[in-house]
């Protein structure tokens, strides 16, 4: 906590401009309220708070009680994002949650009651999942009407465990097939309910996008703290050592090194985080920014919009519906 | 030595020669090492396997030549060469060879297994040149080493008499003295005369960026100075010596290589043509009278298109070959297009791992991206208009209306195996449409079984069916007999409704229903769902008779990707863009390299 304060401070003048907070990355609901009150204090000292449009952090649904929520509400957090996965206690289970579907509607109570606006997470296409749990889940997000929902689809990626159990039978994988019905069901459903959907796996109520992760597909500036934390400005992409000793020294030597440099192509990154708005992008102002055209640049794209995965709105540029679920075959195209 | 000095009564050469894993590079090494050949902190396991790929394997694949210096307990010092030679079935080429080099062979054979199919066919080649034959048995350290019973299958099999025969343990090194001391007492030393020209024989050769084509030789008569002028006698091209010398294992100069030497010449060849293994070389001042026989030239088992992923590769996937045939110079090639694969090659190879190991080569030691079709035998092919045509490749076979009757070729199969799997064996014998032959007792347990096959179903996963159904324990031989006629059809593959030539097959009329929809299965498996539906049919002619469907892709996307996230998805995204270059666009459909082989695995799904 005192190397996160430390970075802070090294980073002052920054902190000045900047317009939201997030404070994510796991569960920093199970840190002490003490600590986090604490925390949270000196942020306000270094942040002007009535700057910030938007002040985020991430929660466990176990976390959640009156007493932490009157810490967030006395330091100004304006919203707060509970991954919940699923209702269905054998899903959550297989995902290794440890909470139930009583703690979950506890929590958005609490949440509820806190006038905070809130998002909740949830997943699908995980293994073992029914069409019939999928409605059960929507027919909670009726009940709790959050203002935010980002619904992902499982994803396996390399050396998971869960990746390990599939690949020697022990779990069956999830069919495209069924994931792709699933991902319209929830869409259909959503807009149903009054949600927005305005990236691939986000959703909110008219108003209620989430101010934070639009920095981020707007490929705009941001500034990451903690351990693997990743920062974006002055055209450079950098993330922060992911080795807690190597962290802490680099933090206590003030060194300037620590940081990994990453590799920033802002014209093609614009695209690939760009693209994920279901709104798309300025094919204008990408013009205006770069100097070249979006299709000068990238004549293959003109072969997606021939084949109905992209279209042109308004001069901008964006993903049609079926485009969306079939992304990565653009994207792999242009990187 | 000075020539003036020296005695070729005192050189030995000889070759090893066993069944695979009965322990060759073993004794070789063990040889090497007792008698101080090698430093011992120079020495590791298959010292004489320098390729990757063989000690990987446990095989040796090409063969070596090495000088020892051994002093017999006679007092008198003999210089031995050791060439090492492969012991697989697909390189029995290379085994003729290097003993066409030598006066006498170790047989080396496994107490533990006792005389396998390739022991069998080694000591045939032996025999046929007239080598002294020394057996070894092997692995004496071992608890299942039975020494007497290997002694009695020797003498009835082979006539081999039990006195002859060594006991040793190459891993231990006990015994290896006896067969240093066998080595000089047994074998005669090279016959030929010093005095006469040179005829120097090239039983290998290899490509040195630095120095071009070194030739290896085996000198039977004359000798062979630095500065020489020589001839390779068939291409009548002419060097000049800059080095020569031998191996020990290290590559050592030398100031000449007279009548029984063997060693390497290095003279500046830049032509990969001018060196033909079997070539005599002579003298240019002094040229022999004739060559010497050279060797019997192999035809190819099984022939395969090998094509580069990306066209532009042509050339260099040429290249990449003609240097790999210099050092094995069984491999055939000509060049093929195909419409699905452009343009590449059709190569010839003796057997499923010669093939194996060209691919392996290709793309380890001179990095090509390859595509290679499914293997085919050479059919000969009767057409309605009198005239008579070999085809190697599926594709190129005429329609059915213009074939009045195929015929393949038959070989004649060996088999050893406990009599514990006699009936397992029998069985994929006649399944694989075997015509049984002959079976007879070895020993009390070990039995020989021959049979006559079409040599198209031996290529299909036929030795990882007899290994799978005999525990590892059947070894397997087999010699070309004849062309038979067989009820032979092609089934062409047929993807978005465009035949894929390359994918085309042979197969007997009967196993074509069963084969077509196996085979479009498995397209069904490895091709990845494109962005619209894609068919797979199997046809004969125009007429399908197996078809299944690749669903269009549905959903292909990332979850998530936030600010912490982008390199990493961005990577992702690079990685399944690399996944597609390896694939061969045909057409609209993009095929994974592993689809072109894939009518090779139908069987050993079940």
């Amino acid at each position: 906590m005192r190397a996160l304060i430390k970075e802070m401070e090294y980073y002052s003048d920054l902190l000045t401009h900047i317009e939201t907070i997030y404070i994510g990355g796991g569960t920093p609901s199970s840190i002490d309220n003490d600590l986090i009150d604490a925390f949270l204090e000196e942020l306000s000292l270094m942040v002007d708070m009535k700057k910030i449009k938007e002040f985020t952090i991430e929660a466990n649904p176990n976390d959640v009680n009156e007493e932490w929520i009157g810490i967030l509400k006395k330091h100004h957090v304006t919203r707060v994002s509970m991954g919940v996965q699923s209702m269905n206690e054998d899903i959550l289970k297989f995902l290794g949650r440890t909470h139930t579907i009583e703690i979950v509607e506890d929590a958005v109570d609490i949440l509820k009651k806190s006038d905070m606006n809130f998002n909740l997470d949830f997943l699908y296409a995980v293994p073992g999942q029914s069409k019939e749990d999928l409605i059960n889940d929507l027919l909670y997000i009726k009940k709790f009407n959050p203002h935010h929902i980002s619904y992902y689809s499982l994803i396996l990626e390399d050396k998971t465990v869960l990746n390990y159990l599939i690949n020697k039978h022990k779990v069956e994988d999830f069919s495209e097939d069924l994931a792709r019905e699933f991902g319209e069901i929830i869409d259909l459903e959503l807009n149903d309910l009054g949600y927005q959907k305005y990236e691939f796996s986000n959703y909110c109520k008219p108003g209620f996008e989430s101010k934070h992760n639009l920095i981020y597909w707007n490929l705009e500036e941001y500034l990451g703290i903690g351990l693997n934390a990743s920062s974006q400005f002055n055209y450079t992409r950098m993330i922060n050592p992911s080795k807690i000793s190597v962290y802490l020294d680099g933090i206590n030597d003030k060194s300037l090194t620590m940081h990994q440099l990453e590799d920033f192509n802002p014209k093609l990154e614009t695209l690939l985080v760009g693209l994920r708005k279901t709104n798309g992008i300025d094919l204008n102002a990408y013009k205006k920014k770069f100097n070249i055209g979006v299709f000068e640049l990238y004549p293959q794209l003109n072969k997606y919009i021939e084949l109905g995965l992209l279209k042109i709105e308004d001069s901008r540029l964006k993903f049609t519906n079926e485009g969306i679920y079939l992304s990565n075959q653009v994207f792999v195209d242009i990187v | 030595m000075l020539l003036e000095k020296r005695e070729q009564s005192k050189i030995r050469n000889f070759s090893i020669i066993a069944h695979i894993d009965h322990g060759k590079s073993t004794l070789a090494d063990r040889i090497l090492e007792s008698t101080h050949s090698v430093e011992k902190r120079d020495m590791k396991e298959q010292i004489l396997d320098s390729m990757d790929l063989e000690r990987e394997r446990g095989i040796t694949i090409k063969l070596n030549s090495v000088k020892i210096k051994y002093k017999a307990n006679d007092n008198v010092e003999y210089m031995l060469n050791l060439i090492d030679t492969p012991g697989h079935v697909d390189f029995t080429y290379e085994v003729s060879r290097s003993l066409a080099a030598c006066d006498g062979a170790i047989l080396v054979v496994d107490a533990t297994q006792g005389i396998e199919a390739q022991t069998l066919a080694n000591v045939y080649l032996a025999l046929d040149n007239d080598l002294e034959i020394i057996p070894v048995i092997n692995k004496i350290d071992l608890d299942s080493a039975d020494v007497e019973g290997v002694k009695k299958s020797l003498e009835e099999t082979l006539g081999i008499s039990p006195d002859e025969c060594i006991p040793v343990s190459a891993k231990t090194g006990m015994g290896i003295e006896n067969v240093l001391e066998a080595i000089v007492k047994r074998i005669p030393a090279p016959q030929g005369d010093i005095h006469q020209s040179l005829q120097a024989l090239i039983f290998d050769s290899f490509y040195d960026s630095y120095r071009g084509v070194i030739p290896l030789v085996m000198v039977k008569n004359g000798v062979i100075k630095k500065g020489d002028k020589i001839k390779m006698m068939a291409s009548n091209s002419v060097y000049e010596v800059n080095q020569l010398g031998i191996y020990t294992p290290k590559e050592m100069p030398v100031e000449y290589l007279a009548a029984g030497d063997v060693g390497w010449i290095s003279a500046a060849i830049k032509d990969i043509e001018n060196v033909h293994v079997g070539d005599t070389v002579t003298l240019v001042n002094h040229p022999a009278k004739e060559p010497l026989p050279g060797y019997r030239e192999l035809t190819p088992m099984v022939y395969s298109g090998v094509y580069p992923v990306e066209a532009d590769d042509y050339l260099s996937l040429k290249d990449a070959i003609e240097k790999i045939k210099l050092s094995d110079a069984s491999l055939k090639f000509t060049p093929e297009t195909s419409s699905a694969l452009g343009f590449g090659f059709r190569v010839g190879f003796l057997g499923m791992l010669h093939m194996e190991i060209f691919q392996e080569r290709l793309e380890r030691e001179f990095n090509q991206n390859l595509i290679t079709t499914a293997p085919s035998v050479n059919y000969l092919v009767y057409l309605e208009n009198g005239e008579v045509i070999e085809i190697d490749n599926p594709a190129k076979m005429p329609d059915r209306q213009m074939v009045q009757k195929i015929e393949e070729p038959y070989v004649i199969a060996t088999i050893i195996t406990p009599n514990d799997f006699v009936g397992n064996v029998m069985e994929i014998c006649q399944y694989k449409r075997g015509i049984f032959k002959d079976m007879k007792y070895q020993s009390d347990i070990r039995v020989e079984i021959v049979y006559e096959m079409p040599l198209s179903e031996i290529v299909y996963d036929f030795f990882n069916r007899l290994k799978s159904s005999t525990k590892g324990y059947a070894s397997f031989d087999y010699e070309l007999a004849d062309l038979r006629e067989s009820d032979l059809v092609k089934i062409d593959i047929l993807l978005n409704s465009e035949p894929v030539d390359a994918l085309a097959f042979l197969v007997h009329k009967d196993f074509s229903r069963e084969r077509g929809l196996k085979i479009c299965q498995k397209l069904k498996d490895i091709i990845p769902r494109h962005m619209f539906e894609i068919p797979i049919q199997a046809a004969i002619g125009s007429k399908v008779i197996a078809r299944t469907n690749i669903k269009a892709l549905r959903k292909d996307v990332l979850s998530k990707c936030y600010g912490g996230d982008i390199s990493r998805k961005k990577k992702l995204l690079e990685k399944q863009k690399k996944g597609k270059k390896r694939m061969k666009s045909v057409g609209s459909v993009e095929i994974p390299q592993e689809a072109f082989m894939s009518v090779l695995s139908l069987e050993s799904d079940e």
